[in-house]
């Protein structure tokens, strides 16, 4: 049994943090299927879990990465067969099960999507949780109603991997889509992703939002929490929608029930860890296919498996925008 | 026609004066179609408008309140209704700023007339009203986001007020455990007898302070907003499903993302307002006839003569109202 290399999470002194290891296949945890790892991707999470920022890794040590696709290399479940191509993503992988940074896998079956047709393992990874996570927000604001014909969508976090791909997702369905986003240099970048109009942080007093504000926006995604999600809901429209996805900013939410009663507001909660299989793959299949993004070579960097820790400190000083993909056994 | 008797309410140095009056038709606000009110009811709203509380009635010159009527066509220039057909009519400008249910006869658009369902009494139509339609939006909505009675539990706040009583009726008729909550202890019997299977105190819903309490329920229904609504979002279990339809505690809410982003939990406003478009609302009509039609609603709704409408809109303020209060304003209208 030949080692590996992988990036383990363990506990040190100073609490949580990430080193180099060699690890054998029989110190990844029980599952049953083994995995090559292709590549894997960084997410916000994945750098609070190896810089210890998070609460994050339940179980030490654990390698990290939240995401992976690859080959499956030996399978005892039925469903999967040596060659076939996965992606695995959320559940406990890189927090509680050892994860994507890392050669190789060891995961259960019910935690794998087959790679739909239509998407290569790179492309899976520069989607990964980030981008399933603004297609499951986006898949529960339709089913709630929103259509490209009820009105504008805001898109809060605009430049970070979820509001990204959220931006390149909605424009792509049909949707006008304004950005919010701190970053002024960032403007040229949204508009490419597709944003029909960018607004600055900077340009909203957030101290001052009444309850109901003119309404502007039919849908709303926000990756902040705190004062922002409070002023798109006071700034929906009738019968508006916001996927609550994130809490980048704040835990908080200070608002009142106005938006709801009279104008019928709903907010949805996105949460990718646990969602159902069976809307797992129809998320992935309309990745795939009707909600493909069209601008993943603008939104991705890739980086080599052994630049893994300099990403992670991109990520915590907000520095980073976009998904960064790790490659460790690149497909051809 | 004779005159007729009519509940107006006039502002008088910016307080609002509530008067009984006779009216002839052209008093009242033009509409096609002139209905002769069955029955109405009083909703919190109309409770509002009576005593000066809020800006929920007109001001500028006197309006008949009472925002929701069951009664019969007398003539109609509408060619959808004629004359003998029983109508519904809630909601839009109705008893705020068009003349409403107070008085013998009404006169409204077309656009707002709902045809009572088969099923239904002009009776049983002012026992649901406003607030039925908001139960059954809730019911209609939680459920097409995927709640079902397998779910897991039904939280209802507000359980003994109209909304909240013909939810707890229409929730349980339909198989769901549900747990009211309610401040009012000596409720529990009625509560009980129109199908919560268990009173959940106020102190038991407020005492778990965590952002994310213990998972409880598995839907529910908040009809009084500030501290029970986030302690509902709190306690709501993961995928689980929260509407929101009033605010008689307050409008305010301090609470966290938390149960959104962690437990994904929807929370979906209900709003029957003008905004609820005619056809959802005839299917909503039509669903209240049917399989939402509370199975107890003889003892949630309680009729008053008319002559009494306004001394019991001061129970509104005091709590002690429980489920539906039906105004019988036409004389001898069939129940």
């Amino acid at each position: 049994m030949s080692p590996f290399k992988a990036y383990l999470i363990d506990k040190a002194d100073g609490g949580p943090c990430g080193r180099w290891s060699q690890l054998t296949e029989d110190s990844l945890d029980p599952g049953s299927v083994t995995i090559r790892v292709a590549y894997s991707s960084v997410n916000y999470k994945d750098a609070l879990a190896a810089t210890g920022k998070g609460a994050i890794v339940k179980r030490f040590p654990c390698v990290g990465g939240i995401d992976l696709s690859g080959t499956v290399l030996r399978s005892e479940d039925p469903r999967f067969q040596e060659g076939d191509r996965i992606i695995a993503t959320s559940y406990d992988i890189g927090t509680g099960h050892h994860g994507g940074f890392a050669e190789m896998a060891r995961l259960p079956g019910d935690w794998l999507v087959p790679l739909p047709t239509g998407l290569s393992l790179f492309e899976a990874m520069a989607i990964g949780t980030a981008g399933y996570t603004a297609a499951l927000g986006v898949v529960r604001m339709e089913e709630n109603g929103l259509h490209p014909a009820n009105g504008r969508i805001v898109v809060s976090g605009a430049t970070g991997g979820v509001g990204s791909l959220a931006i390149d997702i909605l424009s792509g369905l049909g949707y006008a889509v304004v950005a919010l986003t701190g970053k002024e240099d960032q403007q040229r970048y949204l508009q490419d992703l597709g944003a029909a109009d960018i607004m600055l942080r900077s340009a909203l007093d957030l101290s001052h939002v009444r309850p109901l504000e003119r309404a502007l926006w039919a849908g709303g995604v926000d990756n902040l929490g705190g004062d922002v999600l409070a002023w798109m809901a006071s700034t929906m429209k009738q019968n508006g929608t916001i996927a609550s996805v994130g809490l980048a900013a704040s835990t908080a939410l200070n608002t009142t029930v106005m938006p709801l009663i009279l104008r019928g507001v709903s907010l949805l909660g996105v949460d990718s860890a646990y969602t159902a299989m069976p809307l797992r793959q129809r998320v992935w299949s309309r990745l795939a296919g009707d909600m493909r993004p069209r601008r993943l070579a603008s939104i991705t960097r890739t980086i080599e498996f052994d630049a893994l820790a300099d990403a992670f400190e991109e990520f915590v000083a907000a520095r980073a925008h976009g998904r960064v993909v790790v490659s460790i056994h690149p497909e051809a | 026609m004779t005159d007729f008797k009519a509940f107006r309410v006039h502002t008088i140095d910016d307080k609002p004066v509530c008067r009984f009056e006779r009216l002839g038709l052209d008093d009242l606000d033009p509409g096609p179609v002139v209905i002769r009110t069955a029955y109405s009811a009083i909703t919190y709203k109309d409770a509002m408008a009576a005593r000066g509380i809020g800006k929920n009635v007109r001001t500028d010159r006197p309006c008949v309140t009472g925002v929701d009527l069951s009664g019969v066509v007398v003539s109609s220039e509408d060619s959808r209704f004629v004359e003998g057909q029983s109508v519904v009519v809630t909601n839009y400008k109705l008893g705020n700023d068009h003349d409403g249910g107070y008085a013998d006869y009404a006169r409204v658009p077309g656009d707002w007339i709902v045809p009572l369902p088969d099923g239904l009494s002009l009776y049983e139509a002012m026992g649901l009203g406003t607030s039925g339609l908001t139960a059954a939006l809730a019911v209609d909505r939680l459920e097409r986001a995927g709640l079902t009675p397998a779910s897991g539990p039904v939280a209802i706040t507000g359980a003994s007020g109209g909304v909240g009583s013909l939810a707890v009726d229409m929730f349980a008729n339909r198989g769901y455990e549900v747990v009211a909550i309610s401040g009012k202890r000596e409720q529990e019997a009625f509560l009980k007898r129109i199908g919560a299977s268990r009173i959940m105190s106020r102190e038991e819903l407020l005492s778990d302070r965590a952002p994310l309490a213990s998972s409880l329920f598995a839907g529910g229904l908040d009809n009084v907003g500030g501290d029970y609504l986030d302690r509902l979002m709190a306690h709501i279990k993961p995928h689980g499903k929260l509407a929101v339809a009033g605010m008689a505690v307050g409008a305010e809410i301090t609470t966290t993302v938390l149960p959104l982003v962690l437990r994904a939990i929807d929370v979906l406003g209900i709003n029957v307002s003008r905004q609820l478009k005619m056809p959802e609302r005839q299917r909503l009509w039509a669903r209240m006839a049917t399989d939402l039609k509370p199975a107890h609603l003889a003892d949630i709704s309680r009729p008053i003569p008319f002559d009494d409408l306004d001394r019991t809109m001061d129970r509104f303020f005091e709590a002690s109202t429980i489920g539906r209060v039906v105004v019988e304003v036409g004389s001898k209208a069939p129940r």
